[in-house]
């Protein structure tokens, strides 16, 4: 924001994360002492810890009826764990060309599907993999990028779009997180400013923190018809020999998810495909690519990229 | 009848359980906590109880098999459209089996004890079983 505003002309993102091992997130545990007196406390004035009692407050179950739900409203008729394992498969065999990647241990559906439950229908590798990491970009202004060498502005890419959102109230968004309406609004406006559409894509990298994620953010990013997802998966599309190949890294089911650098990790990871510097997992002739971003809260960070020149 | 407290303050015990949320007197938007103003429109005008029906359909659930030490688990949990109005919720009376639910099932609100403490006083909580007509 800063280099568009003229203020610099060179910049640095730096995302870190130090998470190995921190297991389950986002619960603190309900353990009280016998007899200890039940007393009102917090904004619900409860007189217990509410996750596992009201409802579930765990990622992998939030994240597992965000997906049941989309299912619900756009009738699906086959078995929703085959579905959503399918889409873990896919990744999984991906990571296996990323060296990068946390795990790159292709799977097949019936290990996916006999695995370890941890939130119908997630399955553990359905999961995203807690891990370190860290990732960083570089930002150059126009005026900056010209008195580059040569050989760097030919490694150069565009940032079409770079949209951050927060998400409006929406009935239900404190009972189950609305992962979706910001995600909408941040991809129409990344559209509407690179003058490109979700046809012009080469590749996508999204936020897949749960097999069940990714299947409804299809949708959402409009790479498919409005509650067509299911139909567009099936269709091989997102494949990386398909027709719009998305998480071609592996995905945060296997590259991993390390929270503070998942964002610009995308971001990398699409921007090796637009410099041909994939490696064996190159996407050819990738020019736009896509990636998107989500924190609970909710932001969501949606930027198009483009080969320069 | 012995003392009990309610697991939320937004769960009413007596004959008629149910639930009730604090709906917006500038935009009507509902919410469960205690707020000091509006998460839909900005205004600190107040809020108003109303009371919810205890019947309503199911809109999504997961079953929960892993989960944080001191809850039991596999439990089953789900978001129920109370004519309009969401919440969250355990789905109870119903084996924690995705096989025993389905989205668009109706549901009713029940409640249960969780449990006394050392002054006698009871702690209720509350759940949605599948009920039909």
């Amino acid at each position: 924001m800063a280099i568009k505003a003229g203020e610099a002309d060179l910049g640095l993102a730096v995302g870190v994360e130090k998470l190995s091992g921190a297991g389950l997130l986002g619960v603190r545990g309900t353990e009280r002492a016998d007899g200890e007196p039940w007393t009102p406390q917090g904004r619900y004035g409860s007189v217990a810890p509410m996750d596992g009692w009201v409802g579930t407050e765990t990622m992998p179950g939030v994240f597992a009826q965000i997906g049941l739900e989309y299912l619900h409203e756009h009738p699906y008729t086959g078995a929703p764990l085959e579905l959503f394992a399918r889409i873990s498969e896919k990744n999984h065999a991906h990571s296996t060309l990323n060296p990068l990647a946390a795990y790159t241990k292709r799977m097949s559906l019936a290990q996916i599907m006999n695995e370890v439950m941890v939130a119908y229908p997630n399955t553990r590798p359905m999961c995203s993999a807690n891990c370190d990491g860290a990732a960083a970009a570089v930002l150059v202004s126009d005026a900056a990028l010209r008195r580059l060498p040569r050989e760097q502005r030919r490694r150069a890419v565009k940032v079409s779009a770079s949209v951050l959102t927060s998400d409006p109230w929406q009935e239900a968004c404190q009972v189950l997180p609305d992962v979706s309406t910001l995600t909408r609004q941040a991809a129409a406006t990344a559209y509407e400013t690179a003058g490109v559409g979700p046809e012009d894509l080469d590749l996508v990298e999204l936020h897949d923190c749960f097999a069940t994620a990714e299947l409804i953010h299809y949708d959402n990013l409009m790479l498919c018809e409005p509650g067509g997802a299911v139909d567009f998966f099936d269709s091989g599309a997102t494949w990386r020999d398909g027709r719009l190949p998305v998480n071609v890294s592996g995905g945060l089911q296997s590259k991993g998810h390390p929270i503070g650098a998942t964002g610009i990790a995308g971001v990398w990871e699409v921007c090796q495909h637009l410099r041909g510097e994939g490696g064996d997992r190159q996407i050819g002739g990738a020019r736009v690519g896509l990636a998107h971003v989500i924190g609970l809260g909710s932001a969501c960070g949606v930027h198009v990229l483009e080969r320069a020149a | 009848m012995p003392p009990e407290v309610p697991l939320v303050d937004y769960l009413v015990l007596g004959d008629h359980p149910h639930l009730v949320a604090r709906q917006c007197r500038d935009c009507a938007a509902r919410f469960f906590d205690r707020r000091n103003a509006c998460a839909s429109c900005g205004s600190a005008t107040g809020f108003d109880d109303v009371a919810l029906p205890e019947e309503g359909v199911l809109r999504t659930f997961t079953v929960v098999s892993v989960a944080a030490p001191g809850v039991p688990v596999p439990y089953a949990a789900g978001v129920v459209d109370l004519d309009g109005t969401s919440v969250r919720a355990n789905l109870v009376d119903v084996a924690p089996d995705p096989a025993q639910l389905r989205a668009g099932m109706r549901v009713r609100l029940t409640t249960f004890g969780l449990g006394t403490d050392r002054d006698g006083v009871t702690a209720i909580g509350f759940g949605f079983a599948p009920w039909e007509k």
